[in-house]
Order: C-alpha cells, then structure tokens, then sequence
C-alpha cells in the first residue's frame, strides 16, 4: 500500500482521520519510528506543521532556507534573547537543514543515565544493533579528512599540534559533492535526511504525511489520549486557515522537537505534575574568530568534518565542552557578534580568511545543572527559559581560551573574540585578555542546534516524565519520540542518537496499538 | 513657617509641571519620516522610519557596499515580521518606539532629539550605548534588531560580491544518488567483487 504526502492547506472542509497511530512532528524520531510502524503493518498518519520541500526547492540560498526551514524563520531564541536556537520546521524537521554530523551516543553518557536517572535496558552493548540498522540505512560514515574544508583544517591542525587527538566526523551522505549547503536543504539529495530516506520508506509503506498541520492540542482523559486536535497552515504566512484537522488514533507518539513538543503538552494540561518541558538542554555554543594568511572561504564543502573531545571531561565540577567548526556563509556570519558599521563591513570583508571554531557547552551533567525550562506565554507563544548560570559562564571563559590557543596553533595571526567588545589577541601570549571579559547573557554571542530534553526519561515516575520505553508515565498511549526524552544533553551532536532510540521504540510502540 | 498641605501641593504641582513639560515637548518630538516604497504590512510608519534609520548606522554601506536603504531592509522585515507571531512584530514595535522616543532618549543616552532626527555620528553612539547598557534588556533589544538587520542587508546577493563570495553554484544537472535498494544491491555487488576468494573446504582426508 502506498501512502501520500499531502497539505492541509489544500483542505477545504474540518477534517476527521482515523489510524492505529498519530505521529506529531516528522524529524529524525518520528521519521525513524514510521517507517518501522508501516513495516509492521500498521496504520500511520503523521501531522507537520511545516511546508514539504524537495531538492528542486534548495538553491543553497540562505534567507530562503532560514525563511522557509528553520522555526521562527531562524529568529527562535531563549525567552532572554541570550541564545539563539536554529531549529528545523519542514517535513524531515532538524533533519533537512542540520549540518549532517552523526556520532553514536558515549558510553559514559548511558552510564550517567543509569546510574543518575535510573533508565533502563538502554546500553552500549543494547544500542548497538540499532546504531548499526540506521548508519546502515543513512550510510553514516567517516567523511575522509582530505575532504575536509579549510574551516576544519584549522581545527584539525591546530587541535594535532597541542595534541589534543582531533578526529574525522561521520556524515550521513550519499554521493555528497561536497558543496557545503547542508544548512539549506541539500541541493544534490546527498544528504540522508528523512525526506529521502526514512519518509521516503514509511510513505511507499503507507504513512500518510500531512504537513502544513499544526496541532494544538491533545485531548484526553484519564490515562488515554483520545484525538489530536491539529489546524491548517497557509504555507505562505503559517497563519492559521480555519480548518480544524482531527486525528483519532490507538496511540499517539509526539514528536515534535524538544521545544514545540514539550509546548503542546502543556497546552494540553499534560505537564506530569510540572516536569514537563523542564530539564532542557542546548549544548550552549561560543565561538572564535581566527584571521588567516591563506584562504579559508569558511562557507564552502562539508560544514563539519573534523571534532576534538579533548575537554569534554573537565572534572566532576566543571561543565565540559567539545569542538567543531561552523559554516559561515554571510547571512549567518553577519549575526553573529555585536559589531556594526564599518568595523563589521570589515570583518565581514575578512570572512574568507576567516576559520571559524566553535565549542559546544555539554550541560545537564553537573548535579546543579538543571538546564532550562519551555514556558507558554500568555499570547500563545512558546519560550525557552534558559539562565546562563555560573559553571556555564566558565565553561565559555575556558572555551574561549581553548578555541583561540587552538587558532594560533593552526596559523592564526589575529584571534578576536565575539564579545560586545571583542577581545583582540595577536599571538598565544595574549590569551590572559580572555580572563577579564565578561562571559554571562548577551556579554558574546551564544547558539544552539541542538535542543534537548524537557519531556526526561528515566526510572520513576517522581522524577521523570517517560519509562525508559517512551511512554509517559500518566498515560497508557501516548509515546514521545524525539530529542526531548534525553535526560542530559550528550556531548556529541544528538542526531544518530535519536534515530536509534526511535529505532529501538518501535516494537515496544506497535504493541500498544 | 512650617509646609502645609496647600503650599506642598501648590509647589509640588507646580513643580511636576516644570517637569512634565520638557518631558512631555520630548515625548511630543516629531519624527523624520520615511516614505515606504510599498503599503506596510506590520510596522507603523513612524516604526518604519526607526527601522531605516537604525539599518542604515549598522549597514552604512560604502567601498563597493549599498547601504541598507538601498536594498530595502526594512520593508523586507515589515514583510517577514508580518509573517511571524503577531506578538513578535508587536515587540519590535515597541523596541523602535523606544529607541525613536525622544524622552526616553534624554533618560538613557543624553540625546534630546528622536532617533531618527539625530546625525549619523549621535546614532551611531546611541547604537553602541544600547549594545554595551548596563540594562540588560536593552543589549537584548539591541541584539534582536542587529541581528534581523544582519541577515536581511548579508542574506542579500547584492553583498556578496565586495566580500568575495561567489553565491551557490547551479546544481540542477546533478543527479540525485540511486534509491536505496538499488544503492545497497551495488554496494553487496562490490563487496562481492572485492572479497578475497572463499577459502576452499576442508580436502577429505581420504
């Protein structure tokens, strides 16, 4: 049986649907977990409030992309305006925009899980048929280090020179030319987001997809969710058409992403006595700006290729943080930083020389750290409140002295930092200029594409809010699949981790039905 | 003679009014309006005029660069804010309000005119002093309007050029890689080419 991929837009009349399962949101967990479902037969409807777009729309055109792709048209950011937060919103979700890095999940975070959150059969050695099923079915595979770009050579080559034991990153792509427009939607299919794999599998299995829905609301009684209650999007303005959508299903699986999933609980009343939505993490991202003799066009081929987790473990006190580079083609690097006028036409005259190093923040892990909270707001908008506490503000003090040591190791003649001031180094004896910059919200610019959490697994109902199988603990059918089940963020990017949760859900989400 | 409540409330009213007035002839402080090259679609006019005033000290252009007037910044976030949250447009809003009020410029940057009547060099030191406030919302503020500024003024090709980037090649005469099946039978059909020959069985030993 074949299914469809259709709009709600094109509905002229309120919609009533019938299926064994609603799936809410077709990222990287939900995708995974359809195509599973059709596979065992059963009967799928999966709601997007996203447009569908394919290879004929990507032109490696960033406003489009962040216009169209990104939520909050790129300009999602904590309730502060501190961080701000790229996630995806089109059919595939993050998946369809994100930067293609895949990393299995570490060890040591499955014990941390185990032992600090009691969750259960989720292990190295459990996992590992269902890491290999999905680097298998996305071809998650080394991206070879003469690939990489000039922007991850200054990573690669400054992190071997300290010693740091930097290493090559595995992609999920096929036939990747190496173009360096992952962000905007691939313009080759190279990349094996879920439009083209994991969807492609579940709609010729028979999943009806239907994006351009926006649910608002699961209703509910007892411990039974009984519709899901979405409207139609105009895909031109989002706004809503008046055409309510309603899916009854067996099961309902929600996900929607670790912001907007964690939001429609809560607009639903469903807030597992006030831990939904808390717990949520952003692996908070500072960068540097290394300045280069030669030319290092940070916006052209693969935008991660190398990683260095050499300060990922920093103590039992310190919040630890790993490296990576960041593409920068000039709408995204213009943002970033605080300069205006012409000392920003300058740098921004400087980008091609300019290598870009990036460390993300691993929060979650420190028994303080309890990460930050998606709240409604009164006008119906959804807000992450995410304070910048002070073992994050010297995770970034010691990041940022890292990055820029790591910068004139590879060659850099000039290191400045992204402060409201930047701070200005021209050699590795200058580094000390870092320890009396200010590091706490809006002092530099801070980012995020990986959000985490708010809807916590873990072993007991007192402190989490689904079993280690995916279901909530109040409820009887309702699963939630996506990032916002991890506990903690991961310290690596959150992808392949996700796709093999939802990999290892979909038997224990079938039985239910 | 002691301050009865007559003489306090005739000083002290006449006091409020000495304030009040200057503040209120700040607030009242005309702004140097801009004409939209189209009907606005979420800013008022006065916001409108804030909004090219703030994009043109931030994107000023020159050396091969437009200015941002010269690409039409803010009429393109009028339209992409109305095609957001209401409430984010209505933020915005308030944000250039503020930044074009007159008083509360007297308050916070010691400029009495409205932004948007100030010289180019005064709007430039109202930018760096909301950037580096002490009030945190103010930075927030600052950095939400640079921000979208940045994006619509670099996001646009017309840039490209001065800082050397070239803009994505046409990849339509790519083609996309085999579907998945086909993909994995040729990857088992080289896999096979390549493996070392099967050892051969065991001989009998008879």
């Amino acid at each position: 049986m074949t299914g469809s991929i259709t709009s709600a837009s094109t509905y002229t009349k309120p919609t009533d649907l019938e299926c064994d399962v609603c799936i809410i949101g077709s990222g990287a967990g939900g995708s995974v977990l359809a195509a599973g479902l059709v596979e065992r037969g059963l009967d799928v409807i999966m709601l997007e409030a996203g447009s569908h777009y394919t290879r004929k729309d990507f032109k490696g055109n960033q406003a489009w992309a962040f216009d169209n792709m990104y939520q909050e048209r790129a300009g999602r950011a904590t309730e502060d305006l501190a961080i701000t937060l790229l996630q995806g919103r089109s059919v595939g979700g993050s998946t369809t925009i994100n930067w293609t890095t895949c990393y299995r999940t570490p060890d040591r975070i499955f014990d941390h899980w185990a032992e600090h959150h009691g969750v259960q059969g989720i292990t190295p050695l459990l996992m590992k048929q269902h890491f290999e099923a999905v680097e298998r079915r996305l071809n998650i595979k080394e991206w070879p280090l003469e690939n990489a770009n000039g922007n991850n050579r200054v990573l690669l080559e400054g992190a071997r020179k300290l010693g740091w034991e930097p290493h090559a990153l595995k992609r999920n792509v096929r036939g990747c030319v190496n173009s360096g427009y992952c962000g905007e939607g691939c313009p080759v299919d190279a990349k094996q987001g879920m439009a083209v794999s994991y969807l492609d599998d579940a709609v010729r299995g028979g999943l009806r997809l239907i994006a351009n829905c926006e649910v608002e609301q699961i209703q509910w009684t007892e411990r039974t969710a009984e519709a899901v209650i979405g409207q139609a999007l105009d895909p031109d303005n989002d706004q809503p058409l008046g055409i309510p959508v309603t899916v009854r299903s067996k099961v309902v699986v929600n996900a929607g992403g670790a912001i907007n999933g964690p939001a429609l609980f809560l607009r639903s009343g469903i807030d597992a006595e006030g831990r939904v939505g808390k717990r949520t993490f952003v692996h908070p991202v500072s960068g540097v700006s290394g300045l280069f003799e030669d030319t290092i066009n940070p916006w052209a081929g693969a935008p991660q290729s190398v990683g260095c987790h050499h300060f990922s473990d920093r103590g039992s006190d310190k919040m630890g943080f790993f490296l990576e580079a960041a593409p920068l083609q000039p709408m995204l690097a213009s943002t970033v930083g605080y300069l205006f006028g012409a000392k920003h036409s300058e740098f921004m005259r400087d980008l091609g020389n300019a290598g870009v190093v990036i460390a993300l923040g691993i929060d979650g892990l420190l028994p303080q750290d309890v990460g930050g909270e998606v709240v409604l707001k009164s006008d119906g908008r959804v807000w992450l409140r995410y304070p910048i506490e002070d073992h994050l503000s010297e995770c970034i003090h010691a990041a940022h002295v890292e990055m820029a040591r790591c910068q004139f190791a590879a060659g850099a003649k000039e290191v400045v930092s992204l402060h409201v001031n930047p701070v200005v180094m021209r050699s590795v004896d200058e580094l000390s200029k870092l320890d009396s910059a200010p590091y706490g919200a809006h002092e530099q610019s801070l980012f995020s594409a990986h959000v985490m959490g708010g809807c916590a697994m873990g072993g007991d109902s007192g402190s989490s809010v689904v079993d280690s199988e995916l279901r909530m603990w109040d409820f009887d059918n309702i699963f939630v699949v996506d990032g916002s089940v991890l506990p903690t963020s991961l310290g690596v990017n959150p992808s392949e981790t996700i796709y093999a949760l939802a990999h290892r859900s979909r038997d224990r989400i079938a039985s239910a039905v | 003679m002691g301050t009865t409540r007559r003489r306090f409330l005739k000083y002290g009213l006449g006091g409020v009014v000495l304030l009040l007035a200057p503040a209120l002839g700040l607030s009242l402080r005309k702004s140097v309006l801009v004409e939209p090259s189209g009907p606005l679609r979420c800013l008022s006019p006065r916001q409108f005029s804030t909004l090219v005033a703030l994009a043109d000290t931030l994107c000023p252009g020159g050396d091969g660069l437009p200015t941002a007037s010269d690409l039409g910044v803010a009429g393109e976030l009028d339209h992409l804010w109305s095609r957001m949250h209401p409430g984010v447009g209505s933020d915005l809003g308030s944000a250039l309000d503020l930044l074009e009020n007159a008083l509360a410029g007297a308050v916070l940057d010691q400029r009495f005119q409205t932004f948007t009547a100030c010289s180019a060099d005064v709007q430039r030191s109202v930018l760096l002093d909301w950037a580096n406030s002490a009030i945190k919302v103010r930075r927030a503020v600052y950095k939400a309007l640079r921000g979208f500024v940045m994006a619509a003024y670099w996001g646009n090709p017309t840039t490209w050029g001065p800082i050397g980037y070239a803009g994505a090649p046409d990849f339509s005469s790519i083609p996309s890689p085999p579907p998945f099946d086909e993909f994995i039978k040729q990857q088992e059909a080289v896999t096979h080419e390549a493996a070392p020959p099967a050892p051969s069985a065991p001989q009998d030993p008879q």
